[in-house]
């Protein structure tokens, strides 16, 4: 195997961020998880119904978001949504795409609940790429 | 597996695909699947990530020298250390001489020591060269 035709250009700006935290209770705010290229922010909470990610898009322009399981969602700047993960036999879990044709950027988030001592922990990972 | 289709700055078209599998050491599983160019698969041996590539072109698969050496920056939030994050890469090229496609994948993983699993997550942007 060699290099070749049109498979050397650089990869650039590619992240990959792990989290992990305590699910947030009860009112609690949704305890942050995943923060990626000031493109979305990942927090965490069950109030009760299960554990959910409350999805942030941070910028200027539409953010769009395709759920496994789920379907394409559609985040305005600056606002919120909030998706159930989904119960699966490892327990519960979401996987999603989230593409901004502002910042020609597309990241992968995936997020599980794992027990432990302490209670529940999500934990999360997202893989970011510029698209140009 | 999610897979959707972009288009670039200039018109042309590219795709992105993803996955994420929780697999047991020992075993491989398919990640992603282009169904006209190429089958990735995975398996996870001891410490390493062995990568599988089917190509179903007719045209040849290469695969990029500069593999391990992209630009890829990594972070590590909150509790996230005790799962053992890590990351690979990938880039290749399949299709015929006269229309290429380069796929760049990125493979994060992490380790759940306590019920004997790795989740592999994978995110692939496949664009004709």
């Amino acid at each position: 195997m060699g290099r070749g035709r049109g498979v050397t250009r650089a990869v650039t700006d590619t992240v990959v961020i792990s989290g992990a935290t305590a699910v947030a209770s009860g009112d609690a705010e949704p305890a942050p998880l995943l923060a990626l290229l000031a493109l979305i922010d990942v927090a965490v909470a069950d109030r009760g119904t299960g554990p959910e990610l409350t999805i942030h898009n941070p910028t200027g322009s539409p953010l769009r978001i395709a759920v496994e399981g789920v379907g394409d969602i559609s985040i305005p700047p600056a606002r919120s949504a909030v998706v159930p993960l989904r119960a699966e036999p490892g327990g519960p879990r979401l996987h999603l795409q989230a593409l901004s044709t502002a910042r020609s950027a597309v990241v992968t988030v995936t997020v599980t609940v794992e027990p432990s001592g302490d209670g529940p922990v999500a934990v999360g990972q997202a893989i970011g790429a510029l698209t140009c | 597996m999610l897979t959707r289709e972009l288009v670039l700055p200039g018109g042309a078209r590219s795709r992105v695909l993803s996955c994420s599998k929780d697999l047991e050491p020992g075993v491989r599983a398919m990640l992603l699947l282009d169904e006209d160019l190429f089958r990735l698969d995975v398996m996870i041996v001891g410490d390493t990530l062995q990568s599988f590539v089917r190509n179903l072109t007719i045209g040849e698969l290469e695969v990029s020298g500069e593999v391990g050496q992209p630009r890829v920056a990594t972070t590590t939030l909150g509790l996230a250390a005790r799962y053992a994050p890590g990351r690979a890469d990938l880039r290749f090229a399949v299709g015929p001489e006269d229309d290429r496609v380069v796929t760049e994948v990125t493979i994060a993983t992490l380790r759940f020591g306590d019920r004997g699993a790795i989740r592999v997550s994978a995110q692939g942007i496949v664009r004709r060269g």
